[in-house]
């Protein structure tokens, strides 16, 4: 893992890497209480962290792909008359689980960082 | 970064390298809606055309490696595998309401029915009080308004195999079931209650209805989605009958017989023993014709060989 964000043009305050490798989880989250299209999944979490977090929609598509065919999430069609036609995602029973666990490994891993990091060790 | 003002343009460009696959093309049009939302958003704000689309694909990121990426893994697997692959890609919403609704609406319709036919049949038989028979009229309207309601609505929706039917057409298709279902009803009724303006009425909606169908069924257009038709022109191959043309013309020599036999047992059946037995020559011969498509359809030695089946030929 490399540490800050790999991107020259724009060095966020935050570990973009570190973000990215919960990309998953964390479109498993916007969709855990409704069926949502792509853009507006990428607004949702635009508007979470209130513009600190851009995800390239690039990724997002990536994401989307690798959840389907998990089955994670369904995918279908709206039926929309007018305007563009939206796919939108929906979350499956096996992705709950998945998201719940993967909300659990992360606490602990955040306890546990946390804690090292914190840690002044016992030197005698 | 070059700045394109024309997100279809832009789509366009950025998968012209790229073999056209229903997977690219599904891609391409999820990216295509989700530009147009950011767009709208972006005009609602005030920002000019050009700039909001501008700003959505800056926004949207590089995509040439996501799209390399689903071009490359390219199954290419059995016809069923395609079927469903193309199936998932082009799987619509389907709405709850619309499911409950038809649900509701069909319980409805079933019960309307069998309360006209056995209301119709009592009546008939003098066995039914006279308020049943007085209701029943009511009852076949309403049933042709839930029936017209099912169809209407159903065909005005777009699934994931065809597109919506126009909202006129499907307005006239429903009022076609409505009339023809309260038509039918009239008729039967008037068994139970021989009354000269049901038979009339039923008649005339009846007809109106059958005439309203041929006029819709020849001007009907195709409604299957591409990638439907797609798979039926791959698919007809794998038929049975296109298969094999000799059992296609041996079932159709079947079926006339079966069904000449059936109605000349009917008619004898009627004048004989009358019209109480005789509707059980029909449901034999049904029965019948269906053993045969069956047999046909899948023989019993299911490899599908071109070697002629040892059918003996019983007529």
């Amino acid at each position: 893992m490399t540490p800050k964000s790999a991107d020259p043009a724009q060095s966020e305050p935050f570990a973009s890497d570190l973000l990215r490798g919960h990309t998953d989880t964390i479109v498993l989250g916007t969709l855990r209480n409704t069926e949502r299209y792509g853009f507006e999944i990428y607004k949702t979490i635009r508007d979470a962290t209130g513009g600190d977090y851009e995800i390239k929609e690039a990724t997002l598509y990536a994401t989307f792909r690798r959840l389907v065919k998990d089955g994670l999430v369904d995918a279908y069609w709206g039926d929309e008359t007018q305007g563009g036609r939206r796919k939108y995602y929906r979350i499956t029973d096996a992705g709950r689980a998945v998201y719940t666990r993967n909300v659990a490994d992360w606490n602990a891993t955040q306890r546990i960082i946390n804690t090292l990091l914190t840690h002044k060790g016992t030197d005698s | 970064m070059t700045t394109t003002d024309n997100i279809h343009r832009y789509l366009d460009e950025a998968f012209a390298d790229i073999p056209r696959t229903p997977e690219t093309a599904d891609l391409k049009e999820e990216i295509r809606g989700n530009l147009q939302a950011r767009v709208a958003e972006l005009e609602a704000n005030g920002t000019t055309p050009e700039a909001a689309a501008a700003k959505a694909i800056t926004e949207l990121g590089d995509i040439h490696e996501l799209i390399d990426s689903i071009g490359e893994n390219e199954p290419a697997g059995s016809p069923g595998d395609t079927a469903a692959r193309l199936m998932a890609l082009n799987r619509v919403r389907v709405s709850p309401a619309y499911v409950v609704r038809t649900v509701l609406l069909a319980v409805l319709l079933a019960g309307g029915v069998t309360i006209v036919t056995v209301g119709s049949i009592l009546g008939g038989i003098g066995i039914a009080p006279a308020w049943l028979v007085y209701a029943l009229p009511v009852e076949a309207v309403l049933s042709g308004a839930f029936l017209g309601l099912i169809v209407g609505d159903t065909l005005g929706r777009e699934t994931s195999q065809h597109y919506p039917t126009s909202p006129g057409r499907a307005l006239g298709f429903g009022l076609a079931s409505f009339a023809g279902l309260i038509g039918l009803g009239f008729v039967a009724i008037w068994f139970a209650n021989p009354l000269l303006w049901l038979l009339l009425t039923g008649c005339v909606l009846a007809l109106a209805s059958l005439i309203a169908f041929i006029a819709l069924g020849v001007t009907q257009t195709n409604r299957m989605k591409p990638w439907v038709k797609q798979l039926n022109s791959t698919y007809l191959i794998e038929d049975r009958f296109s298969q094999d043309p000799a059992s296609a013309a041996r079932f159709g020599l079947y079926t006339v017989v079966i069904w000449v036999l059936a109605f000349a047992g009917f008619v004898v059946l009627s004048i004989v023993v009358g019209f109480v037995w005789s509707w059980l020559a029909l449901l034999a011969g049904l029965v019948v014709f269906f053993l045969v498509l069956a047999r046909m359809l899948f023989p019993a030695d299911s490899k599908v060989t071109t070697h002629k089946p040892a059918d003996s030929n019983k007529n």
